[in-house]
């Protein structure tokens, strides 16, 4: 078939072959430039059409919390809710939870979010609405978390204030979480967490409800404690949070707190607390004969102190490991056997006895002094007579037994010598014998005061109170 | 919201100027100045979303217009190292200008189709991600396996007198093929995991690497070359069919989505699977497929980052973009696919115009005089870049990239063992791997 | 594409892979491609060659080729029936991309070969303008005896890279049947080496679902290649001949290509969505899961590819008449397309029609389609519980 002599794509004789015997080219499967223009002009029609369509849309299409899962990882959303726990200052970043309500269980509907150099005036508190985009971590097995980087991904509609009282938030359950409240309360207790202080507000009938302060707020914005002391009247204005299913204020600032007046609290001796002092604040002072290390029920963290004031027939005090921890270095090395205390407590019963509970947060008053039980020179009088006695004795080490402990490390079970050959069992929990810089060895001389018990199936040992009360002699 | 925000069309059609002018430059890739933007960015502010358009533009300019140095240069790049094949011989017949066109339609019919699953984009991508989001691992290396295992030997039938004789002829290709890959693993875990490149230049860690792959083995080759370059015709009449046209942007196409949508395999890859998917077969078809896989993959990349409730972030432009910006509403994505349509346009306008000077400019020159030239443009973006390190390690990789001419093996395994370290590390194994070969 | 598609019917290997980053489940892949890398990267070279014809590209003779394929194929007519005479013919490479060309055309009308010469091409079959050789050089006719059985029935070109080999097969009633490459779809696309690597995949493994997952992905293989032109030699070394395929579509088709890989993504992710429940939630649509497999095929799949279909079907009608004339007869042959897969080859356009095209009964090609179908409906059923 003959088309055209010459290419018309390449110029050169065909010689009446088609296609082209030096390109291919083949003109009968041809188009011109005007499709490509067509192209174009459809291009450029649908692509101002979807303009119109961007002016048109402005709206965020927030996703729902509880829909966001693990194959979100990575990626940016929007999220629209309430702000329910929060602010948690770091260094450089601040975390709240925001909660949707897109799912009943408010787990699922919760997320944290991590935002990162906050602007002043930017940062929510709970009750505050926010509308937030940032970048998902959802990765599987761990809790889901949005991180924002730029204020103006953060907008925020100030909550509005309800007034209210304490009793009103326990009676009405589920109804105030995630508002913004205005209350007022007593200062009856403090419990020290890793991260926050959890203090107590009771009000004149009883009921009680948590305040939450963040140490980040102390630390990093405010820069100086709260100085909340036990008895104060308080006004709080803040959200109202709440953890696993108990309502909690969440303290965002120290403006948000003003106290208002102090009670004044009774001073009582020791011996005379009673019934009817159950559940009141009071003083209480005297000489610390013994202090007590109590165990936790998993590790070798130590739970509490127990001190004995006077003798060790009143009623003990009992001082939290965390509220210890709150104490000064200097008060913490004050606060031993010896040394003359006084302090605020709450009166509580526990097992049938009355005992004084250190609230805080008062710093208790701590006079250094010397205080040694009697000492016990024939270790063979020291029976089960003795029991619940304080006895200090010295003697050489002739035995180190280890008590199993199940996966913990073992306790200990010396055996002391005296002079005369009589022995002793010397009962060390794990909890204080690992704290012990120098635990004593076989043959030494040891001095150890602690009281007659029994402890591991064995009916007669002396158990130290503290690691202090074990002292090398030689 | 008013036509207020018409002007970040205009960033983006700044940005196909930026990107146009730099894609006639062989060896550049807009992600070297991707970063060089950003730090720009961070000197002298400017609206994030203009620098984000801008990026856009610069990205459609480099799918588009890009194509000129492939084909009137001969210097290809991991994209495009399938058309440079057909693209050269269509300029030796004197069609350069006709395949630089026709592969430019190709990456229109490539915007087209973005365009039209634009509005469909937000819910099948968010369905597909959840789906397939804890089978990556196991689809990635499938992916290589297969690759790995399509390979068919390219022999010119063994003459050998033994059945061991003629399997031993077969295997050389394909055990080239092997070894290339092998080289470009061990490569891959020194350079990714122990840049060489000084650290102040470590962005472009990578560039000298594909350079040395890709253009440089090809560009040495046409320099033995003795032929002079025909005079082109430059005409209105392009004498491919549509049909052709179609298939090659539809495979094209969705190889190059695939590949935007996949970690760590690119547009080659994926067109490669596109092709074996839909039999393409003939010239027309390669070209047209390679370019618009090439659309699909760099801007199809930077798309699904702007996608609502997708937010996927996919290859190097949307990881250093979003350093700066990150696309919001679905308002920001109607204007990106709107800035993405014009700007697509505009690219094809200069393409035909450039095209035409090209065309000109390089008729009746040696194709040896022509890639020396580009060699010297070559070395000295590489040096400019990466120093001389840079240069030390495009060697290298120059000394790997010639094995695939040579024994007639896939260019494609480079990249497949360049990569295969970021997989090792996506699945967790990297770090074993490398204390065996001493370099963790 | 095919054989993953079948290992994602496995529960235990798709959530084998999320939970346990186990690559079992790519068994299925690998043994899928494995009957065409076996054919094509070790049974091709290991081929008996009783016949070598190589010509020289500078001095090709024509009439010497057609004599020596002709001899062959008389030669093959006296021995016994089932034996086969086995001929290879190779290309003649002339430059990086120049070949010179030439055809084999098995004529059954006058009873002999045609071996016609033709010009230099390139890979892509553009022929180089003024190389054809002159009329004396350009034809070669050689006679053979026996009557001829070729289900081809056009010329076979030889170009680029490897040629063809042909089979002459002795016939019980005396005929001679051409075979195209017949090391293709023997061994390497039987059901019978198919189970011994299942089998070897259970013993070394002693867990039953690696040999099914192998046995599935190599089944399939052989079950899409019947249905193109050619068949598979299913239960060698027992059987001995190809069977026929049952011509039901054409491996360069781009329509059914397509179709297929986009019908296995949608079952790949069909079986993902479903499996993923398993391991978590938050990886599962349960609206795609209520809908059921067939309600979802018949809207993924079936509607959008009969939409497609018909536009493809009406496009072929329009332009059946339009085809660019070839210069030169069209190229052909499975081992030209297979050899350059990924490369690019011509377009097998079929000018010529066959007189006697022996395509398998309606009812056959039919139950071809059932039997595949009832494949899937057991892989949908049972595959949850494996």
């Amino acid at each position: 078939m003959t088309e055209e002599k010459r290419c018309p794509a390449c110029g050169k004789p065909t010689a009446g072959y088609v296609p082209c015997p030096h390109c291919g080219a083949d003109p009968r499967t041809s188009f011109t430039i005007k499709f490509a223009a067509v192209i174009c002009v459809i291009i450029l029609g649908v692509g101002i059409a979807f303009y119109f369509l961007h002016v048109a849309t402005s709206e965020v299409i927030p996703t729902p919390i509880s829909s966001i899962d693990s194959w979100l990882d990575y990626s940016y959303v929007w999220i629209d809710g309430v702000v329910s726990a929060g602010p948690q200052y770091g260094i450089g970043s601040v975390s709240f939870d925001v909660y949707d309500a897109s799912a009943q269980n408010i787990d699922q509907a919760t997320i944290s979010v991590e935002y990162y150099d906050p602007a002043e005036n930017t940062i929510p508190a709970v009750g505050d609405h926010v509308l937030a985009f940032g970048q998902l971590r959802a990765p599987v097995g761990v809790d889901k978390e949005l991180r924002i980087s730029f204020p103006s991904d953060l907008q925020i509609t100030r909550a509005q204030l309800v007034q209210t009282t304490i009793s009103d938030i326990v009676s009405t359950g589920s109804s105030l979480w995630f508002k913004r409240v205005a209350l007022n309360g007593t200062v009856t207790g403090l419990r020290p967490l890793a991260s926050a202080k959890i203090y107590t507000l009771s009000d004149s009938e009883g009921n009680e409800l948590q305040l939450y302060v963040h140490n980040g707020l102390e630390t990093y914005v405010e820069k100086r404690p709260i100085g909340l002391k036990v008895l104060d009247n308080v006004t709080v204005t803040t959200g109202l949070s709440q953890y696993a299913g108990v309502p909690q204020l969440y303290l965002s600032d120290f403006d948000e707190l003003d106290v208002t007046s102090s009670e004044n609290v009774q001073e009582v001796p020791i011996q005379s607390l009673n019934e009817n002092l159950v559940g009141d604040i009071v003083k209480v002072g005297g000489k610390i004969v013994f202090v007590e290390a109590v165990g936790g029920s998993t590790g070798l963290e130590m739970s509490e102190r127990l001190l004995s004031l006077d003798n060790r027939y009143n009623p003990s005090v009992t001082i939290s490991d965390g509220l210890f921890k709150l104490l000064s270095d200097e008060n913490q090395a004050l606060l031993k056997r010896g040394a003359t205390i006084g302090l605020v407590g709450k009166v509580q019963t526990y097992r049938g006895a009355y005992r004084l509970e250190w609230v805080g947060p008062q710093v208790p008053d701590l006079t250094p002094g010397e205080y040694e039980p009697p000492s016990v020179e024939n270790f063979s009088t020291i029976t089960d007579n003795l029991k619940d006695e304080l006895v200090t004795i010295t003697g050489r080490v002739v035995d180190n037994l280890n008590i199993t402990a199940g996966q913990l490390p073992s306790h200990r079970l010396l055996t002391l010598q005296d002079n005369f050959g009589g022995s002793v069992r010397v009962y060390i929990p794990n909890f204080l014998y690992e704290r012990m810089q120098n635990p004593p060895l076989t043959g030494q001389t040891v001095k150890v005061v602690g009281k007659v018990t029994s402890a591991s199936g064995y009916p007669v040992v002396v158990q130290p109170g503290v690691m202090e009360d074990v002292q090398r002699v030689s | 919201m008013g036509m207020e925000t018409f002007v970040y069309i205009f960033y983006g059609l700044l940005g196909v100027l930026i990107g146009s002018a730099l894609s006639i430059l062989p060896s550049l890739h807009p992600l070297n100045f991707a970063g060089i933007g950003v730090f720009l960015y961070l000197m002298f502010p400017i609206d994030p979303l203009a620098l984000m358009m801008i990026f856009m533009g610069m990205l459609v300019a480099y799918s588009i217009v890009g194509t000129v140095t492939t084909t009137f240069m001969g210097a290809p790049d991991d994209s495009t190292m399938y058309m440079v094949f057909p693209n050269q011989k269509y300029l030796m017949y004197g069609r350069g200008y006709e395949a630089s066109v026709v592969t430019g339609i190709g990456a229109l019919g490539a915007v087209l189709m973005l365009l039209m699953i634009a509005p469909v984009a937000g819910i099948v991508f968010p369905i597909f991600r959840k789906i397939t989001t804890p089978h990556y691992n196991w689809v990635l290396i499938g992916i290589v396996i297969y690759l790995l295992q399509s390979e068919w030997p390219k022999d010119w039938g063994s003459r050998a007198k033994t059945k061991l004789g003629r399997l031993k002829d077969g295997w050389s290709s394909l055990s080239a093929g092997w070894f290339v890959f092998f080289l470009s693993m061990m490569l891959g875990f020194i350079v990714l995991n122990t840049p060489i490149v000084p650290a102040d230049r470590a962005f472009q860690n990578i560039m000298p690497v594909f350079v040395g792959f890709f253009a440089v083995p090809w560009v040495l080759t046409n320099m033995i070359s003795r032929a002079e370059i025909p005079p082109q015709t430059v005409s209105n009449r392009f004498f491919v069919s549509k049909k052709d046209m179609l298939r090659g942007t539809t495979a094209g196409f969705f190889g190059g989505t695939f590949a935007a949508y996949e970690p760590i395999i690119t547009a080659g890859v994926g067109g490669v699977l596109a092709g074996h998917s839909m039999s393409t077969q003939g010239d027309t078809q390669f070209m047209v497929s390679g370019s618009a896989g090439r659309l699909a993959y760099y801007v199809g990349a930077f798309f699904l980052l702007w996608v609502p409730l997708l937010h996927l972030t996919r290859g190097g432009m949307a990881w250093t973009s979003s350093l700066v910006y990150q696309p919001r509403t679905e308002s920001d994505y109607w204007l990106l696919v709107s800035a993405i349509a014009i700007a697509a346009v505009f690219s094809f306008l200069i393409l035909v115009f450039v095209s035409r000077i090209v065309a000109k400019l390089v008729a009746g020159k040696s194709f040896k005089k022509v890639s020396i030239a580009v060699l010297l443009v070559v070395l000295t973006m590489v040096f400019g870049f990466a120093g001389l390190e840079g240069l030390a390690m495009m060697t290298i990789c120059t000394g790997i990239g010639l094995i695939p001419p040579m024994f007639r093996t896939r260019r494609l395994n480079m990249l497949l063992g360049f990569f295969f370290p970021v997989f090792l590390n996506m699945i967790g194994m990297r770090g074993d791997v490398l204390r065996v070969l001493g370099v963790y | 594409m095919m054989g993953i598609t079948v290992a994602t019917f496995f529960k235990s290997l798709i959530t084998g892979a999320i939970l346990n980053d186990s690559w079992i489940i790519l068994l299925g892949g690998v043994f899928g491609l494995l009957p065409d890398t076996l054919d094509f990267k070790f049974l091709v070279y290991v081929e008996k060659q009783d016949v070598v014809i190589d010509p020289d590209p500078y001095d090709v003779k024509p009439q010497e080729i057609s004599d020596k394929i002709a001899g062959e194929i008389s030669k093959v007519g006296t021995l016994k029936p089932g034996e086969m005479r086995r001929l290879q013919l190779h290309t003649m490479k002339l430059g990086p991309d120049l070949w010179q060309s030439y055809s084999i055309f098995f004529n059954k009308a006058k009873n002999q070969v045609e071996v016609k010469v033709g010009p230099h091409v390139t890979m892509s079959g553009i022929p180089a303008f003024g190389t054809e050789p002159p009329a004396d050089k350009a034809m070669g006719v050689a006679k053979f005896t026996p009557k001829l059985k070729d289900t081809y029935g056009r010329p076979t070109e030889v170009k680029g890279f490897g040629g063809p080999s042909f089979g002459f097969l002795k016939k019980k009633d005396g005929s001679v049947e051409v075979i195209f490459i017949p090391f293709h779809r023997r061994a390497g696309h039987s059901l019978t080496v198919g189970i011994v690597f299942a089998l070897l995949g259970y013993l070394i493994s002693q867990n039953w679902v690696v040999g099914a997952v192998i046995f599935a992905g190599w089944f399939m293989h052989i079950v899409l290649d019947t249905f193109g032109h050619m068949g598979n030699n299913l239960f060698w070394p027992i059987t001995k001949q190809r069977t026929s395929g049952l011509y039901l579509v054409s491996a360069s088709n781009p329509y059914w290509n397509a179709f297929t890989v986009y019908s296995c993504i949608a079952i790949v992710l069909w079986n993902m969505n479903l499996y993923n429940a398993s391991v978590s939630p938050a990886y599962t649509l349960p609206t795609i899961t209520a809908l059921g497999p067939a309600l979802y095929l018949f809207l993924v799949v079936a509607i959008p590819w009969a939409i497609i279909g018909a536009i493809y079907y009406w496009y072929r009608q329009k332009t059946k008449g339009v085809r660019p004339f070839e210069l030169f007869a069209p190229s052909t042959g499975a081992v030209g397309l297979a050899a350059t897969e990924g490369m690019g080859v011509q377009e097998q356009e079929h000018y010529y029609e066959i007189e006697e095209k022996p395509k398998p009964s309606l009812l056959l090609r039919i139950l071809g389609v059932v039997v595949l179908v009832a494949i899937f409906v057991i892989f949908f059923i049972f595959g949850p519980s494996w």
